[in-house]
C-alpha cells in the first residue's frame, strides 16, 4: 500500500536529485555539495519507502521515534546551513568593501 | 606648528548641510591637507566638499564610517602625509582642539592621541547617550584591556607610523573600538586628550542611535569569536 504521502516524497527527491545533477553538470555546484544533497534528497526516498530505517537509526542513537530523529536533525542541518550562508554574506559585503574602496582610490 | 604634513581626514556620509562649514573652519584655522571621503550619499555631500578641498573620494555605494576612515588614511598615506587625524563631519568636533590633538604626536610623546569629552567636555550630551558611553568604554576595557575614559570618540591624531600600522577590517561602527584593539596589539603609544564634543541639535539627529551600541557590541564579539 502506497501512501500519498509517499508519492509526494518521491516526487521531491526525483526533482531534488535530477536539479542537483543539472547544477553539476552546469558546473554550478561543487563536487562535495552534489554528494551532500544527494545524501539528503536520497535520505528523504529511503525514509520514506522504508519508514523502518528511520526507527532503527533513532533506536541507534538512542531517541524514540524515527520521526524526531529527522526533526533533530534537520534542525542541526538548518543551523548549519545558516551559519554558512551568514559567513558568506559577511565576506561577500567585505569584498563588496575592498572593490569600493579601490574603486574610489583610483579614480583619483 | 607646521601644518603642512597634517592631513585631516573627514568621513561623511549625507552631510551636504555641514560638511563645507566643517572643511571651512579647518582651511581658515590653516590646514590645507583635507580629504573627505564621501561614503555613498545621495544627497550633495560630495559636490559641497568639492568646492573646498580638492581631495574628495568618494565611495559609489555606502559602505560605513570604519571603511570610509580607511580609504581617506590610505589616500592621505599616498600623499605622502606625516600625521593624520581623523575629524567627524557633522560640525561635533572644535578645530580650536587640534593643536592638542596633534602637539604629543609630533613631539613624540604618543603614536595616537584619543580625543575625551569625559576628560574635556560635552556640550549638551544627552544623559542617555553619556551611560551608553561610560558602558562602551567599559566593554573595551573588559575587551581589550585598555582603559580609556572616552573610546568611541571620532577625534584622533596619529603619526605616519601608526597609520601604517593600524589595520582596520571593520567597516561600520565597531571600527571605533577596533582601533583600541589595534593600539594594543601593535604596542602604539597612546595618550587620551581632554576635547570638547559639542551636541547640537543638528548632530543628534544625524548621529548615531544609542541602540545601535547593542549592533556595535554584537560585532564586537563576533569579531573575537571568529578571529
Amino acid at each position: 500500500m502506497i501512501e500519498p504521502v509517499q508519492i509526494l516524497a518521491a516526487i521531491i527527491m526525483l526533482v531534488g536529485i535530477v536539479r542537483a545533477i543539472v547544477l553539476l553538470r552546469n558546473r554550478k555546484l561543487s563536487g562535495a555539495w552534489f554528494v551532500f544533497w544527494i545524501l539528503v534528497w536520497g535520505g528523504v526516498g529511503i525514509v520514506a519507502f522504508i519508514p523502518a530505517v528511520s526507527y532503527w537509526l533513532a533506536h541507534l542513537v538512542g531517541i524514540g521515534r524515527g520521526l524526531d530523529l529527522l526533526i533533530y536533525l534537520s534542525i542541526i542541518v538548518l543551523f548549519y546551513l545558516v551559519f554558512k550562508l551568514f559567513m558568506k554574506v559577511e565576506s561577500m559585503s567585505r569584498n563588496i568593501t575592498s572593490l569600493v574602496r579601490e574603486l574610489a582610490l583610483r579614480k583619483k | 606648528m607646521d601644518k603642512s604634513g597634517v592631513w585631516i581626514v573627514i568621513a561623511a556620509y549625507r552631510e551636504e548641510k555641514s560638511i563645507a562649514k566643517v572643511v571651512q573652519a579647518l582651511t581658515k584655522a590653516g590646514y590645507q591637507n583635507i580629504v573627505v571621503v564621501d561614503d555613498g550619499s545621495k544627497d550633495k555631500t560630495f559636490e559641497a566638499a568639492s568646492e573646498h578641498t580638492p581631495h574628495v573620494l568618494r565611495h559609489v555605494i555606502n559602505c560605513g564610517q570604519g571603511a570610509a576612515l580607511k580609504t581617506g588614511i590610505d589616500y592621505a598615506l599616498m600623499q605622502g602625509a606625516e600625521f593624520i587625524v581623523t575629524f567627524d563631519a557633522d560640525g561635533q568636533h572644535r578645530v580650536e582642539d587640534l593643536p592638542a590633538m596633534i602637539n604629543p604626536v609630533i613631539n613624540g610623546e604618543a603614536d595616537i592621541t584619543l580625543g575625551s569629552r569625559f576628560l574635556g567636555s560635552a556640550k549638551n550630551l544627552p544623559f542617555l547617550r553619556r551611560i551608553v558611553l561610560k558602558c562602551g568604554a567599559l566593554v573595551v576595557w573588559a575587551m581589550y584591556g585598555v582603559r580609556l575614559t572616552d573610546s568611541h570618540n571620532g577625534f584622533r591624531a596619529m603619526s605616519r607610523h601608526a597609520a601604517e600600522l593600524i589595520d582596520l577590517k571593520s567597516d561600520r561602527m565597531e571600527h571605533a573600538s577596533e582601533f583600541i584593539d589595534e593600539i594594543k596589539k601593535k604596542k602604539l603609544r597612546y595618550k587620551e586628550i581632554p576635547i570638547t564634543v559639542l551636541y547640537t541639535e543638528y548632530s543628534k539627529a544625524r548621529g548615531q542611535s544609542n541602540w545601535n551600541a547593542f549592533r556595535i557590541l554584537y560585532k564586537m564579539l563576533l569579531h573575537r569569536l571568529l578571529r
